[in-house]
């Protein structure tokens, strides 16, 4: 029996031997992404006067550089596409752990399933399984995926996904194009896509919300307060009447600390089909114009000087 | 705690050792601590049932053998078992539509979400099985309730089987079980391969098949007849990792299981492939349902064996769950046997000048769709889902689905390749495999270095596969 422990001890030095090799893997995981907003992120390197968070409808709705060229604020987009409140969440975690605090945080709010259960916006994890070789990341992994914390912090193996292991250098596609200030503007639509605008009051109901997203949702307002991070809820245009009362409870969840700018809903190309990629995302033409409106809010509200 | 985590692997070796360090007096009682740990990570209600559900038997076992009155008592004893599983499993199938019929408003499957009957089907059968095994004689009812605890929570196999038989396990027990390397060896590679047709395999088929039963209405042809094609093998996998695994951890003890596969899809006909394919269970209906049935109805000459087989199968169907898709699957596998058992002679007639080797393919490949036309049965939620599933594959349209025509699925596909044709190889080229095995086991440095780079690239995989959780399927049983 001892000399088939010692066999078995052998066995398992040499496995966590061999497990140190992937390290490797996980190196090559990160420089094969494209999009390297987060790996920035973790390296302390996105240190900007104002950051947009949110889904897609950042990504797309919004242009950093457009607000950074008229106020003069170095500005950046850390939205996700495909990523909900929990996501954010961690963002502006991380954002004020390893980053300098912004002045101004922009966070878009999705109407009106920012804190339901919608299955397209989800927790990222996907995101962050290349850069597991930051702490951080695989810290939040071990967190997300139940891992056990013991066997995470020493096997680099336990890190890692099937998907690390697809090492070819990753590509931009038509829609998830990234330009240099974080922002994804879309040109392209596919043709056979028919809008029609929803003019129907939608009624919120708490009932449906999920408690975690709440309470994702109420970390970023605490974040924001314990940083002195100013926060602006953006509600961003929507191929559909705006939900006044998913707008109220999410001031009813804010309070008065922060702000909240609505989509200027006089504006007729908000009910123009051909602003919209789909129902909820807007094209470069739209995006700019949007932009151009949050920023004259800005100012009025002398938000940025 | 999951079967599959690193933490139940590492526990398991470490309680191996412990196990081992203990006298032997005292080795069936760690294993049933440990067992009882086992289920109170699911359930402490659990734990409390299961330990009176083994009282009862007990008692009732060793009441048999002095009473008077063996039928009386063993009927109470199956009535109980019964009762227990139907109140646990099938509430909502028997006593619930019968309460509302009579106006009665009461839930019953309130029992079940206080109790979380996991593994009941499974320990219910060894319940019984004791019970007749007493009953009849075949073995002497068992003293030490620490061992007949055991039998029936033995934790390895306490989740999804396999289903043993007290006159198998319980001796075991009574034997000194000496540190043997090559059998603590032999566990920890099963345990490894296990983990590995779980994970890498099962689990990654799992999203194709479980995900298109549950979105029916959106799934085309083209991926139903994949999911056809696949399901078989994904239920294989699933089972047999989990499986392997029991019998890895048991091993490691010294404890041996009954047997559970032996390649099934190596089948060329029905009858055969149930003599291959959960092993423990179709064995089980066997000897205590149709062998019963058979002989109390023998007078009704062949009538007899054909009521016998479809009573079996029918059970057989209803024990995997409260549904009519389940009796179903049951009674298409007894309209199989059925069919193979009153035609064995013409067949055998007819495809007498026929060569071998694809007459062997044939029955290969029409046993193994048959099996995966009747799965449609044992995965889809409800009977409309089994007439969409199959209205739905015709007419052929489409192309292969983006979601199946990945990586990962063409790595999975080669690793069932990989795994059928060592099955093959083991089943018909039976010398060349035991000399492959020998030299697999050979201590040989160059030997050593090959197999431990084999488990080192296993265990990659499992970890790295083990991402994707998925329950065992036999774990709803």
């Amino acid at each position: 029996m001892k000399k088939f422990a010692l066999r078995l001890l052998l066995f398992a030095a040499i496995f966590l031997t061999y497990d140190k090799l992937f390290i490797l893997v996980a190196k090559r995981s990160a420089e094969a992404e494209i999009d390297k907003r987060l790996e920035y992120l973790v390296k302390g390197e996105i240190n900007k006067d104002i950051i947009i968070a949110g889904s897609s409808t950042g990504s797309r709705d919004i242009i950093a550089a457009q607000i950074e060229e008229k106020t003069g604020f170095s500005t950046y987009n850390l939205c996700f596409p495909g990523s909900g409140v929990e996501f954010h969440e961690f963002i502006v975690n991380t954002l004020v752990e390893f980053n300098e605090a912004p002045k101004l945080l922009l966070l878009m709010v999705d109407d009106d399933v920012e804190l339901m259960n919608h299955p397209p916006l989800i927790f990222r994890k996907d995101r962050l399984y290349p850069l597991v070789q930051y702490p951080t990341i695989w810290k939040e992994l071990a967190r997300q995926e139940n891992m056990h914390p013991f066997f995470s912090s020493f096997l680099i193996l336990q890190r890692l996904t099937k998907y690390n292991f697809d090492l070819r250098q990753k590509s931009f596609t038509p829609m998830d194009s990234i330009i240099a200030c974080g922002s994804m503007p879309v040109s392209w639509k596919p043709e056979d896509i028919v809008l029609e605008f929803g003019t129907s009051e939608r009624i919120y109901s708490t009932e449906n919300e999920i408690p975690e997203k709440v309470a994702a949702f109420k970390g970023i307002l605490k974040t924001c307060e314990e940083y002195n991070v100013r926060l602006v809820l953006v509600f961003p245009p929507i191929f559909q009447a705006h939900s006044l009362s998913f707008e109220k409870r999410i001031r009813r969840l804010a309070g008065d600390k922060v702000d909240y700018y609505i989509y200027n809903r006089e504006n007729p190309i908000y009910q123009d089909e051909d602003y919209y990629n789909d129902e909820t995302h807007l094209m470069r033409d739209g995006a700019i114009v949007f932009t151009d409106e949050t920023i004259r809010y800005l100012e009025s509200e002398i938000i940025v000087p | 705690m999951q079967i599959t985590s690193l933490f139940f692997i590492i526990l398991s070796i470490i309680s191996v050792f412990a196990y081992y360090q203990l006298n032997h007096k005292y080795r069936a009682f760690l294993l049933t601590f440990l067992s009882c740990g086992f289920i109170a990570t699911y359930s402490f209600t659990l734990l409390a049932y299961v330990v009176v559900y083994a009282i009862i038997n007990y008692a009732i076992g060793l009441k048999i053998q002095s009473s008077a009155s063996k039928k009386t008592l063993f009927i109470t004893g199956l009535v109980i078992n019964i009762t227990q599983l139907v109140l646990l499993k099938y509430v909502s199938f028997t006593l619930n539509p019968l309460l509302y019929v009579m106006g009665v408003d009461l839930d019953l499957t309130i029992i079940s979400r206080i109790i979380i009957p996991v593994g009941v089907s499974f320990f219910t059968l060894q319940g019984i099985g004791y019970l007749v095994n007493v009953k009849m004689g075949w073995e002497k009812p068992e003293v030490n309730f620490s061992h007949f605890l055991l039998y029936l929570i033995f934790f390895p196999r306490f989740l999804s089987g396999p289903v043993d038989r007290s006159n198998h396990f319980l001796p075991q027990l009574k034997e000194e079980q000496l540190f043997n390397e090559q059998k603590v060896t032999d566990g920890l590679r099963l345990i490894l391969f296990g983990l590995f047709k779980k994970v890498a395999i099962a689990n990654q088929l799992a999203p194709v098949v479980l995900g298109s039963y549950a979105d029916l209405g959106s799934a085309d042809t083209k991926s139903l007849l994949i999911v056809l094609l696949i399901q078989p093998i994904y239920l294989y996998f699933d089972f047999s990792g989990y499986t392997d695994i029991a019998f890895g951890v048991a091993r490691t003890f010294g404890l041996e299981l009954r047997p559970n596969f032996k390649r099934p899809f190596l089948a060329e006909t029905v009858t055969d492939f149930w003599k291959r394919f959960h092993i423990s269970l179709a064995s089980w209906f066997h000897d205590y349902v149709y062998m019963r049935t058979f002989f109390r109805y023998r007078k009704w000459g062949k009538n007899a064996t054909t009521f016998a087989l479809f009573v079996t199968w029918l059970l057989f169907g209803i024990w995997h769950g409260a549904g009519w898709t389940f009796m179903l699957l049951g009674v298409m596998q007894a309209l199989a046997i059925y069919y193979e058992f009153s035609t064995k002679r013409w067949r055998n007639r007819v495809f007498a000048k026929m060569p071998k080797a694809p007459k062997i393919l044939m029955g290969r490949i029409l046993t193994y769709m048959f099996y995966g036309i009747s799965l449609v049965f044992f995965f889809a939620p409800d009977l409309n889902s089994v007439f969409l599933f199959f209205s739905k594959l015709f007419p052929l349209e489409g192309v292969i689905p983006s979601g199946i025509r990945n990586e990962v699925y063409i790595l999975v596909m080669f690793f069932v390749v990989i795994l059928m044709a060592f099955e093959i190889f083991q089943n018909d080229f039976n010398k060349s495999f035991s000399r492959l095995e020998a030299s697999w086991r050979s201590l040989k440095l160059t030997n050593t270095i090959f197999r431990w780079a084999v488990y080192l690239l296993i265990l990659t995989l499992v970890i790295v596969f083990n991402r994707d959780v998925q329950q065992f399927i036999y774990f709803q049983f």
